[in-house]
């Protein structure tokens, strides 16, 4: 009859289930342990994505003190009696145009003559 | 075997029935540790694989915490921080966990700017919390901190800071203690501001230039004892507005610690007659209509009547002027004369074309409403041509002025950074050819007009002075309470800038010999605006050598 096996195929079909039942914890451990690796993996990026935003809020405040130590207000009393400078003002500015005007190629040419 | 086959055979049973039972019983043992043993080992698995495939909290335990709401920055042009949201500490209590009221209270207020009487009072309460100090930096957190007092703690809160103070503040606006804004850019940018991760607004201040131009405004409000002074400065082919200033101002980091006037945007939201500043808007629709040329000469030396009303000159002219006259010497009579063949109907189609009779079109709320009359006739065509009859803000001025120099293109103002994502828009209002005489006209009004305090060497200052007296209690006009104003362009050769400095009610000092005319005040002020912004703006320097009409008769 086909339903009735030997018994070494049917010793043999036991051991089947048993590797399969081996294997079967076998990769419930191993997940297990992939999974917990996934976690503390995840802790170390939500510790850094917090290190992240701490040191982007010192950022800001960083540059909200740099902002407010060089408000022009400031800065120009500060240049006032620090400073011996002030502001060029229009009329010792000039373009290359009005400097080649003032002084032309010519007497240049003249000047380098001996 | 033969003899006793049934006790033989019944022995070897009992025999074989003993050794079964025992195999038997230990089979069965057997079979029970087995069992016990793959059931707790079902369970361990069961577990693992329940930890491992089906817990939900996993994800929210890994989650960073969340953070607080947040708005984006504001900077200027290049990138200057105008507006940031920092993180703050509150400081709370919880006095049921407070050791000793009177030591804690006497302890925080050494460090804190807090009343020691009333922390006691706060702190011997019976409840559970209570606040103490809101919006405290990290370091005044750290200090507080170092106490090690029991009971108090602190609660993370956003806060919105303006480190320029009042540098811009009518500009910039604020918000209020939701982080809603309320006013200026914070208002009208407030959706793109707070979408999540949005990046930083650049407006179109120029915080130097900004600086510069609060500075005098301050200054000359304070030395023309004025009561209030606002200006603009625009880029008129963009329409970018590089400043725009009001004092007295205030500091948006404490709104509410202001006094309301101080927060009224002048430039934008005051409309004023401000006179003859329009009158080179007059000279220009005569030119486009075709209706006066440059040669002709106008009769101003003689009294002038419109509709039974003399025309007044403050300082009639005893030659007949051409037009390039009649806006330098800034007379009335002939502007009139020129404003009558324009007439009313072709005057409004130009002032609207030059959005001086709507609300300036632009990002922010402030911006009023100009007053218009209600019957446009000829008087009122006459009186609108020298900037008498309808109020306007500075910024409106400043745009239509613009428009006419910047080659006959009308651009809207904007007071964001133009860039591809906002370009600028603008509309033809006159032609080519009219706005080039009107730019030869207005930088003779500099050279040799009224508007000579103004004029900065290199720079190719062009302008128009405008003394307008304020509508009186009484009805008609105030000659004691004047609004003066200079609107100038710059520079000459290919005009780029344009700007308005507006002064309300300045008086006579010494050395303006008992004048508190815009020639007098708000020309030189100007000057020494754009003594101080010319070196800093790009394309503001003259390039050709000579104005043309130096060169002329």
């Amino acid at each position: 009859m086909s339903l009735r096996l030997s018994a070494q195929a049917r010793a043999a079909r036991r051991v089947s289930w048993f590797i399969l039942f081996l294997v079967g914890v076998a990769l419930t451990v191993t997940l297990y342990f992939v999974k917990t690796h996934a976690q503390s993996a995840k802790r170390d990026v939500r510790d850094l994505r917090t290190a992240i935003a701490a040191e982007d809020a010192a950022i800001r405040v960083l540059r909200a003190e740099r902002a407010y130590l060089d408000n022009p207000s400031r800065l120009s009393e500060l240049a006032e009696t620090h400073l011996t400078l002030t502001p060029t003002p229009p009329e010792r500015e000039a373009t290359v145009d009005e400097i080649a005007k003032r002084f032309p190629l010519t007497s240049e040419v003249e000047a380098q003559s001996p | 075997m033969s003899q006793h086959p049934a006790y033989t055979d019944t022995q070897t049973l009992t025999l074989a029935d003993e050794e079964y039972r025992a195999v038997s019983e230990g089979r069965i043992r057997i079979r029970i540790g087995v069992v016990a043993f793959l059931f707790m080992l079902m369970i361990a698995v069961l577990r693992l694989a329940e930890v491992s495939l089906l817990s939900p909290g996993a994800h929210a335990r890994d989650l960073p915490k969340a953070i607080v709401a947040t708005r984006a920055d504001m900077t200027d042009r290049h990138g200057e921080l105008l507006a940031t949201t920092l993180e703050t500490y509150s400081l709370y209590a919880e006095p049921r966990r407070v050791w000793n009221p009177q030591e804690t209270a006497a302890k925080l207020a050494a460090i804190r700017p807090l009343d020691r009487r009333v922390l006691t009072e706060k702190l011997s309460r019976d409840r559970s919390f209570v606040w103490l100090e809101r919006g405290l930096t990290p370091k005044e957190r750290q200090a507080v901190f170092d106490l090690g007092l029991p009971g108090l703690a602190f609660r993370k809160e956003p806060k919105r800071v303006y480190p320029r103070e009042n540098l811009a503040s009518h500009l910039v606006g604020f918000t209020d203690v939701d982080m809603q804004g309320v006013a200026g850019a914070e208002r009208a940018f407030d959706a793109d501001l707070q979408q999540e991760n949005a990046p930083s607004i650049a407006l179109s201040v120029d915080l130097r230039v900004q600086f510069a131009l609060m500075d005098e405004l301050a200054k000359a409000r304070e030395k023309f004892d004025a009561l209030d002074a606002s200006g603009v400065v625009m880029d008129i082919r963009t329409g970018e507005l590089i400043a725009l200033a009001s004092v007295p101002n205030y500091n948006p980091n404490d709104p509410g610690a202001s006094l309301p006037e101080t927060r009224f945007n002048h430039a934008a939201m005051s409309t004023y007659d401000l006179g003859s500043v329009f009158k080179p808007l007059t000279m220009a629709m005569a030119l486009e209509d075709g209706v006066a040329d440059q040669v002709e000469l106008f009769d101003v030396q003689k009294p002038y009547n419109v509709l039974g009303k003399y025309i007044r000159d403050d300082h009639p002219s005893e030659v007949p002027l051409n037009m390039r006259g009649v806006l330098a010497e800034s007379s009335n009579r002939g502007t009139a004369m020129i404003a009558q063949r324009i007439g009313a109907k072709r005057q409004q189609h130009h002032l609207r074309g030059l959005g001086l009779l709507d609300r300036v079109d632009y990002e922010l709320a402030e911006s009023a409403k100009p007053q218009v009359q209600r019957r446009w006739g000829e008087m009122a065509t006459v009186t609108v041509s020298y900037g008498h009859g309808l109020a306007v803000t500075p910024l409106a001025l400043t745009a239509a002025i613009g428009g006419m120099l910047n080659d006959g293109v009308y651009v809207n103002p904007t007071v964001r950074r133009v860039s591809v994502a906002n370009p600028a828009t603008g509309r033809r209002v006159f032609s080519s050819q009219v706005s080039q005489d009107i730019t030869d006209m207005m930088r003779y009004v500099v050279t040799d007009g009224t508007g000579r305090k103004a004029d900065i060497p290199g720079y190719g200052v062009m302008g128009k002075t405008g003394t307008a007296e304020k509508p009186s209690a009484t009805g008609g006009y105030d000659r004691k309470r004047l609004v003066t104003s200079f609107i100038a362009a710059f520079p000459h050769s290919e005009p780029r800038y344009a700007m308005i400095v507006t002064l309300d009610e300045p008086k006579a000092i010494e050395g303006t010999y008992g004048y508190a005319t815009a020639g007098w005040n708000a020309a030189p002020v100007a000057g020494q605006v754009i003594r101080r912004i010319g070196p800093i703006l790009p394309g503001a320097r003259d390039t050709s050598q000579q104005a043309a009409l130096e060169t002329q008769p």
